[in-house]
């Protein structure tokens, strides 16, 4: 690995990640009296309860996930192809608006509502994980035990290969439930209260003139994430996630027989849940259908005509800051994976990549601030630059990641080899390494932009954040504009998947998101 | 793309979005941005000023623009805060991060809207109301005040906003302040007391603009909300009314009337453009136009004119907004242990 | 005339329009080693998977002894029901499974009661040297040891007929001819139907029996020898 590649990689990772939480860091060091304040009884209840929330939405997302992956990718499932993409959506809607739809539809509040929203919200990372962990089993192992007692054997052959990606998979829904706060509160707004402690450390800010103390209450939050990141980390480094072999077969879909219909309407259920039904609820909304009118195909047209008018200054600000901060991230993520994968560094810089995620987004986002805000820095902490940067912290650690994972699966003697054909470092890597790790990048650089173009929690401290879409959104959303705004929330999430899916069909190839 | 290429990528797109005009003020709006933003347009159009306003969430409502002002007292990029509520423009005042002003727009103001050092002016103001849904209430059953709320006829088909943000925040530390510890503490128990039922007496809401569309779409009865927030409901054709609360009986206890407040930073890069925006949405004229428009803002001034329904409770609350800015930090605290608790 | 193990009439199977093999027609009788040799891309292995089960004719019919098991775009006998054990090549091990959870994987599924599956897993450790090794997973054993478990597991289920796919393929000549000496010792014990595909002309002598030639998915020779 070239050293001046590394080091500036590692100069974005520090600036971009580091800084804003090693300035909060700092704040709990200057007073670390108040560190045994944080967990009496009350936050320490609602710590449990966020743990219980996390095991619950990661369960769901394994029961749901697991098989929708699994046979949507190694089965002749009808139409595998057309719910495999569907079965996205429910993770890239942003998760109030599921919650919203489903409190709707369904009479079920507090707890397992917010479980099971959460768990439908994060189950398609798991059957992304599932997918991609089931289509790296060579043929020939699974032909072994198809031969041994058929789709049975098969199945329990598999699992415990699949187990690494299922859980892996878990862990990020995990990640993700325990830190929103949004759902719970919205859930729970008739009926039995549902606190959180994302509640408590969005409450500790506001009060608190004390920094210390609100930065301590964050330290559980962040252990508990960093705790579900760590098998992570474990499975990863066992190489759980790589493909196996260099003279690889992929395995040819599997028969389920009779199997198929049930098979079919599990999917059909799945991506109605996820998808169908919440986007089926904007368009009603869009069109006029919560109105005294009734839907029609001219509301719905000039419910997206105004929302376009109102806020195509915002939809294109996010998508530029997403297509920035994914295409910064894209590239220092590289060379970061590429560190992580073959370099001697790899226990101490996983974790670094790792510490971004874990921190809550109010955190993250005052951390910026106050790194930012200083008189020599002023034009670059009102202008986008900020926003970008702290995008591409907030989500660097993704296709880090994901890009390490592709690295492991290259054989190093291909770069072993151009290397004594007297290629450099930087030719390697590029000409060698990111030529074969064209959808792991395209797959980060994906997620990236779909997670900047969700972003909310953050940005609403970061100045130029402002003008994004979504913040817009939310800001509608309360106004309760029902047509216009789920015309807007509609076009975001059509922007959101546009990358994607442009990637999968121009170039016919399937993003690689694992890591 | 060639090797060499690829890495200058990224500082293309930094640089790229590194440009753009500098404004000529820098305002941080808490009011709701669709509200305010045609009022900055408005104001841009007159003045030729560039102005770059920045808004809050109502999700994070104060928390985001408040956090934002105090973390950046050491470099101060903001011009003015136009708060849509005054209890935390009373706490930046006692942390020190304002700077008098005495605008000539102000003076006709009503003193107890303004702030004694003039560090802060309030104008077109809410008030807190109960919002009824007309088909779930009938009219001889109209909910009157606070202790409705407690009523067993309408047990679990009531609610309120979780008094840790925005208005109700304020809302529930202005009742510390007259009704005193004693009774507030009991109401506000109360009510917490109740989370951990199955159907609680009150339902406790993320949000005022949440606790209106359940009760706009029938889901609860009635709760307390923000006029502008009334507005909404109305303008949309649902069924409501608006109730101001506790004006009758014997000594009422008042509705609480809340202005939204304008304030200049100390140490605003752009002093000038600062005070010419204050004296302008200080101005009758905006005052009206906040009247007209679709918060329907109440006009502190009674020689503003106004559009029937935008009208002052008859008997207000007798709060001093001072008292409640001063008191938010340590309320808050202890409201939050109330309400935020795993039951 | 005994009854045909494997009988494969007019077989075709193809990828997509391209052709991969046939037609072929074979009749092999049970008890039979058949060797199958040709060029890289011959045909040989589609042919031991269209026997197993793993892949659909496009045309003509597999049946094994005398039971229809493939037909046109039809598996009539699914692979597990078709007594078929399979040695792939490079082992295809199952890389999370130690040596005897393999061997019992296999037996499980083929109904062996617990002690039938110690019984037999002993004897078939035994057979391929690996006895004292049942702890350990495929990612330790050497080339030669991780190749004979590959054969302990096609034999797990009793299959009637066993499919070597280049079983020598990895390993040096001693383990060659060790292994190949193993493989006759077992199919003469079982009485196996042995279809044994493989591009080593040196293989092909050390092997008794039958040889057929494939070449571009055609039989271009069928002839005896000892």
């Amino acid at each position: 690995m070239s050293r001046t590649l590394l080091l500036a990689a590692l100069a974005c990772l520090a600036l971009a990640c580091l800084a804003p939480i090693g300035v909060m860091g700092l704040r709990l060091a200057a007073r670390p009296e108040v560190l045994p304040d944080i967990l009496d009884p009350r936050t320490l209840g609602l710590l449990m309860r966020t743990l219980r929330l996390g095991l619950g939405a990661a369960g769901i997302a394994i029961l749901l996930g697991a098989p929708f992956g699994w046979l949507v990718s190694r089965t002749d499932v009808p139409l595998a192809s057309l719910w495999r993409p569907l079965g996205l959506v429910a993770f890239i809607l942003p998760s109030l608006l599921l919650a919203v739809t489903w409190t709707v539809l369904v009479d079920l509040r507090g707890a397992p509502m917010t479980t099971a929203v959460m768990g439908l919200g994060t189950f398609p990372i798991v059957a992304l994980f599932t997918a991609k962990a089931a289509a790296r089993i060579d043929a020939r192992r699974e032909e072994a035990a198809l031969l041994a007692g058929g789709l049975p054997a098969v199945l329990r052959m598999e699992l415990p290969l699949l187990l690494p990606a299922i859980l892996c998979g878990a862990c990020f829904s995990f990640l993700f439930a325990i830190n929103d706060f949004a759902v719970p509160d919205y859930v729970s707004s008739v009926g039995r209260k549902f606190n959180v402690y994302a509640d408590e450390i969005f409450a500790t800010w506001q009060v608190d003139n004390q920094d210390a103390r609100a930065v301590a209450t964050a330290l559980p939050l962040i252990a508990l994430t960093l705790l579900a990141l760590l098998p992570t980390l474990w499975l990863r480094r066992r190489g759980s996630l790589a493909t196996v072999d260099s003279d690889f077969r992929r395995p040819a879909p599997l028969r389920l027989g009779r199997g198929r219909w049930p098979a079919l309407l599990f999917c059909l259920l799945l991506v109605s849940l996820g998808a169908f039904v919440p986007i089926g609820r904007l368009l009603w909304e869009a069109g006029g259908g919560t109105t005294g009118e009734g839907w029609s195909p001219a509301h719905l047209s000039g419910a997206f005509s105004q929302a376009i008018e109102l806020t195509h200054a915002n939809l294109l600000a996010s998508i530029l800051y997403s297509a920035a901060a994914a295409t910064l991230a894209a590239a220092v993520a590289v060379v970061l994976g590429h560190a992580i994968a073959r370099g001697r560094w790899t226990v101490l810089l996983e974790p670094l990549v790792l510490l971004s995620l874990a921190v809550p987004a109010i955190l993250f986002g005052i951390g910026n601030i106050s790194l930012w805000n200083h008189t020599w820095s002023r034009a670059f902490y009102s202008g986008p630059g900020l926003v970008i940067v702290m995008l591409l912290g907030r989500y660097l650690a993704f296709p880090t990641l994901i890009d390490a994972g592709a690295t492991t699966a290259i054989d190093p003697r291909i770069e072993e080899a151009a290397a004594l054909a007297g290629a450099g470092p930087i030719r390697r890597l590029f000409s060698i390494d990111v030529p074969s790790m064209g959808p792991a990048i395209a797959g980060g650089w994906v997620l990236v932009f779909v997670l900047a173009m969700r972003e909310l929690d953050a940005a609403i401290l970061v100045p130029a954040a402002n003008r994004m879409a979504m913040f817009k959104l939310y800001n509608m959303v309360h106004f309760g504009r029902d047509d216009f705004v789920a015309a807007l929330a509609l076009l975001i999430v059509f922007v959101t998947v546009v990358p994607g899916v442009l990637w999968t069909l121009l170039l016919g190839r399937r993003l690689e998101v694992m890591p | 793309m060639t090797c060499r290429t690829t890495p200058l990528l990224p500082l293309l797109c930094l640089a790229l979005a590194a440009c753009g005009k500098p404004p000529d003020l820098v305002v941080y709006v808490s009011l709701d941005q669709v509200f305010s933003e045609e009022v900055i347009r408005d104001f841009e159009q007159e003045t030729g000023l560039h102005v770059r306003a920045e808004y809050d969430t109502e999700a994070s409502k104060t928390v985001g623009l408040v956090r934002r002002l105090i973390e950046e007292r050491e470099s101060p990029r903001c011009d003015v805060f136009w708060n849509n509520e005054v209890a935390q423009t009373v706490r930046l005042a006692e942390l020190g991060l304002l700077s008098p002003y005495d605008s000539p727009s102000a003076a006709d103001i009503p003193e107890r809207f303004r702030d004694p050092q003039r560090r802060w002016t309030g104008f077109a103001a809410r008030a807190r109301c109960l919002i009824v849904n007309t088909d779930l209430v009938p009219p001889e059953q109209t909910p009157r005040g606070m202790d409705d709320l407690f009523d067993p006829r309408w047990k679990g088909r009531c609610g309120i906003a979780r008094p840790l943000t925005g208005t109700t925040l304020t809302h529930a530390v202005a009742l510390y302040d007259v009704l005193g510890e004693e009774r507030a503490e009991a109401f506000w128990s109360r009510i917490a007391a109740g989370q951990s039922d199955e159907t609680p007496q009150v339902n406790v809401v993320g949000s005022n603009g949440q606790l209106m569309r359940l009760v706009a779409s029938g889901t609860l009865a009635f709760g307390f909300t923000d006029t502008d927030d009334f507005n909404v409901a109305l303008e949309k054709g649902a069924p409501v009314k608006r109730v101001f609360p506790d004006q009758e009986g014997e000594d009422p206890l008042g509705t609480l009337l809340i202005p939204t407040t304008v304030a200049v930073l100390k140490g605003a890069p752009h002093r000038p453009a600062a005070e010419r925006f204050v004296d302008w949405i200080l101005s009758k004229e905006i005052e009206r136009r906040l009247a007209f428009s679709r918060s329907a803002q109440i006009p502190v001034r009674d020689d503003v004119p106004r559009p029937e329904g935008v009208v002052l409770p008859a008997k207000l609350m007798d709060v001093s907004y001072v008292s409640i800015g001063m008191q938010m930090e340590a309320r808050t605290k202890h409201l939050t242990e109330l309400f935020l608790r795993a039951r | 005339m005994s009854e045909s193990a494997i009988s494969l009439d007019q077989l075709e199977l193809r990828a997509g329009k391209h052709p991969l093999l046939g037609p072929v027609s074979l009749e092999v009788a049970s008890g039979e080693h058949v060797l199958i040799v040709g060029p890289s891309g011959s045909g040989k292995t589609t042919l031991l998977r269209a026997v197993a089960g793993l892949e659909l004719p496009y045309r003509g019919t597999v049946r094994l002894f005398g039971e229809a098991a493939s037909s046109p775009g039809r598996l009539e006998l699914p692979p597990a029901r078709r007594g078929v054990g399979m040695l792939f090549q490079s082992g295809a091990l199952w890389p999370h499974m130690s040596v005897r959870a393999t061997l019992a994987f296999v037996m499980k599924r083929a109904g062996f009661g617990r002690t039938e599956r110690r019984r037999e897993s002993a004897r078939l450790l035994e057979l391929v040297e690996l006895a004292g090794k049942e702890r350990r997973k495929p990612a330790t054993l050497s080339g030669g040891e991780a190749q004979r478990l590959a054969l302990a597991r096609a034999l797990a289920g009793r299959p009637r007929i066993l499919l070597l796919d280049e079983p020598l393929g990895p390993l040096d000549a001693e383990l060659r001819g060790d292994l190949l000496q193993r493989l006759e010792t077992v199919q003469a014990e079982l009485g196996l139907t042995v279809l044994h595909v493989t591009h080593d002309p040196d293989e092909a002598r050390q092997v008794s029996g039958r040889t057929l030639r494939l070449v571009e998915g055609r039989i271009e020779g069928d002839q005896r020898h000892d």
